[in-house]
């Protein structure tokens, strides 16, 4: 019977459909109209801070190793890491392998320096498909990855993320 | 009710009916979520998969042999069970992945991320993989409707759909492991060995019960619908629950997590003891009464008794010696093969009859040829 085989497609296709259009409804849970003006990451006991440029909203607060940073539709992943010794070169090898076959840009000069962040930050890549640019920074024992996600308006804020980026230091 | 339904008749192929070419289109977009997903870790990490995949089927194996000891009728087609198996493996796990993914971001966009990364497993994942697994189940006793007549056939079935999505899991697990450890790749193998201890009462468990429930009410055409569907929900809910348990993770130390997974092991241990008994007493009940309306000598009350379990089976063949014991064994089978075809299919049963007597009017130590009993 026809109705059967509707019944069991609607059914399987139901779980992704519906959380899919319940997830885009969705607003993102946004407080802290504008970002304090330090962030404070936390990985493995040390701290890093970022400065955050004047304009930018902090989505997600409360988190103590990971903070995003919205202004317009552009968005800027903060992310803090234990860092670990160099990795064996052939992990980067096939590691970059596998990412350059899924489209992603890498930014020039990006640093990566565990294999960790590159397979986090590719799996966020592919998942957002939209992924721009990514900077691994290593502070003492503990890394910073800031990721950048391109979109329309984020070449306005180039600026901004660059600025971003080079404050992130090591708290104190 | 007797169908004209042969045994050689397929019954998994069944191109007449639309909910099999659904099946299909489904199957065959699952395998493509699956190896889009797949090709990176494969390609970055060849030899992990190779030895994760071997010991993964080493894994299904074992469990396949679990799932075929407690079928004790062996009466649902292994075509259907094997469908079951890739419906789980493509269809459940390769849609529930992103149904999971996109139910983590909602959490998080309403209660805060750590909330979604804390309750995602055990909310979506319960949900989304009972639900895709469950509707497997539908979906083969839709497609193979005439050969599934008891709900212990559902039970059957739905650990073979949990058996499909729970390897593919181990799998993909290992790789996202192994991906994400700083080091090595031998973080992959860790994972899969935890996975595997604790495969006795994961995915295949929880599917078996839903599927129980699936057949009972799929089945049961003499029960009331309130009372299949009640069955049914009901059975959902406790897989679900069993399934919400294991997901969710108190932290603590490590005797507080050691602890948390005994509670859970036995509680799935003994929830799934109790239902298959109790669903094994029901099929009892459908075994003897059918046996009982065999003409006089096909199976005496006797026999019947000591079919129940393999135990008394093989207590029935104890004492006995060379050729007189398969004589014997090969009867249990003949007589195990006839109950389910009673009333389904005729001509088959006449077979079976006809091996019974056969077998019961040899002289005793005569050696029944394999052509006269196949």
């Amino acid at each position: 019977m026809k109705i059967w085989a509707v019944v069991v497609l609607v059914l399987a296709v139901l779980p992704w459909g519906g959380a899919a259009l319940l997830d885009h409804s969705a607003s993102p849970r946004t407080e802290n109209i504008e970002a304090p003006r330090w962030l404070t990451l936390e990985a493995q006991d040390k701290k890093l801070r970022v400065e955050v440029s004047p304009g930018w909203v902090l989505v997600n607060p409360g988190e103590s190793s990971t903070a995003t940073v919205q202004r317009g539709d552009a968005t800027v992943l903060f992310e803090a890491r234990k860092a670990t010794t160099d990795e064996p070169r052939r992990h980067f090898g096939r590691i970059a392998r596998s990412f350059d076959r899924s489209g992603v840009e890498v930014a020039d000069g990006a640093e990566f320096r565990t294999r960790k962040e590159f397979a986090a930050l590719r799996g966020v890549a592919v998942a957002e498909g939209r992924l721009g640019e990514l900077v691994v920074l290593s502070k003492n024992k503990a890394v910073m990855s800031v990721l950048w996600l391109h979109t329309p308006s984020s070449d306005e804020h180039a600026a901004d993320v660059v600025r971003m980026i080079e404050s992130i230091e090591e708290a104190s | 009710m007797t169908t004209t339904t042969s045994e050689t008749t397929r019954p998994f192929w069944q191109p007449r009916l639309w909910v099999f070419w659904v099946y299909l289109a489904l199957t065959a977009f699952g395998f493509a979520l699956i190896v889009d997903e797949a090709t990176d870790p494969v390609l970055a990490m060849p030899g992990l998969t190779a030895l994760v995949v071997l010991a993964t089927v080493l894994l299904g194996l074992v469990i396949t042999f679990v799932v075929r000891r407690i079928d004790l009728f062996r009466a649902t087609p292994t075509p259907l069970l094997v469908a079951g198996f890739l419906w789980g493996a493509f269809v459940a796990a390769g849609i529930a992945g992103f149904a999971n993914g996109h139910i983590e971001e909602l959490l998080a966009d309403w209660y805060g991320a750590p909330f979604g990364e804390k309750w995602t497993p055990p909310i979506a994942g319960a949900s989304t993989e009972e639900w895709l697994k469950t509707l497997g189940v539908v979906t083969i006793v839709l497609i193979g409707r005439p050969f599934v007549r008891r709900p212990m056939q559902g039970f059957v079935l739905g650990a073979c759909t949990g058996l499909g999505f729970q390897l593919l899991e181990n799998i993909t697990y290992a790789w996202n492991s192994a991906l994400n450890s700083v080091d090595t790749d031998s973080a992959g193998f860790v994972t899969l060995g935890v996975r595997t201890l604790m495969a006795g009462t994961s995915h295949w468990v929880y599917s078996a019960i839903c599927g129980l429930g699936v057949g009972y009410a799929l089945t049961r055409r003499d029960r009331s619908f309130s009372r299949r569907s009640a069955v049914a929900v009901s059975l959902f809910a406790l897989s679900w629950g069993l399934h919400f348990m294991w997901n969710a993770d108190a932290p603590g130390s490590p005797a507080v997590v050691t602890a948390q997974v005994v509670v859970k092991v036995a509680a799935a241990v003994i929830v799934v003891v109790l239902v298959y008994r109790r669903a094994m007493r029901s099929e009892w009940r459908w075994f003897t009464s059918t046996a009982a309306a065999e003409r006089d000598g096909i199976i005496t009350s006797e026999e019947a008794v000591s079919l129940r379990t393999r135990r008394l089976r093989r207590k029935a063949r104890k004492g006995l010696r060379g050729e007189e014991k398969k004589r014997m064994r090969r009867l249990q089978r003949a007589q195990l093969r006839l109950v389910p075809m009673v009333g389904f299919d005729e001509a088959s049963a006449e077979k079976y009859r006809a091996q019974i007597w056969y077998l019961k009017a040899l002289p005793r130590n005569e050696v029944p040829s394999s052509a006269a009993t196949a």
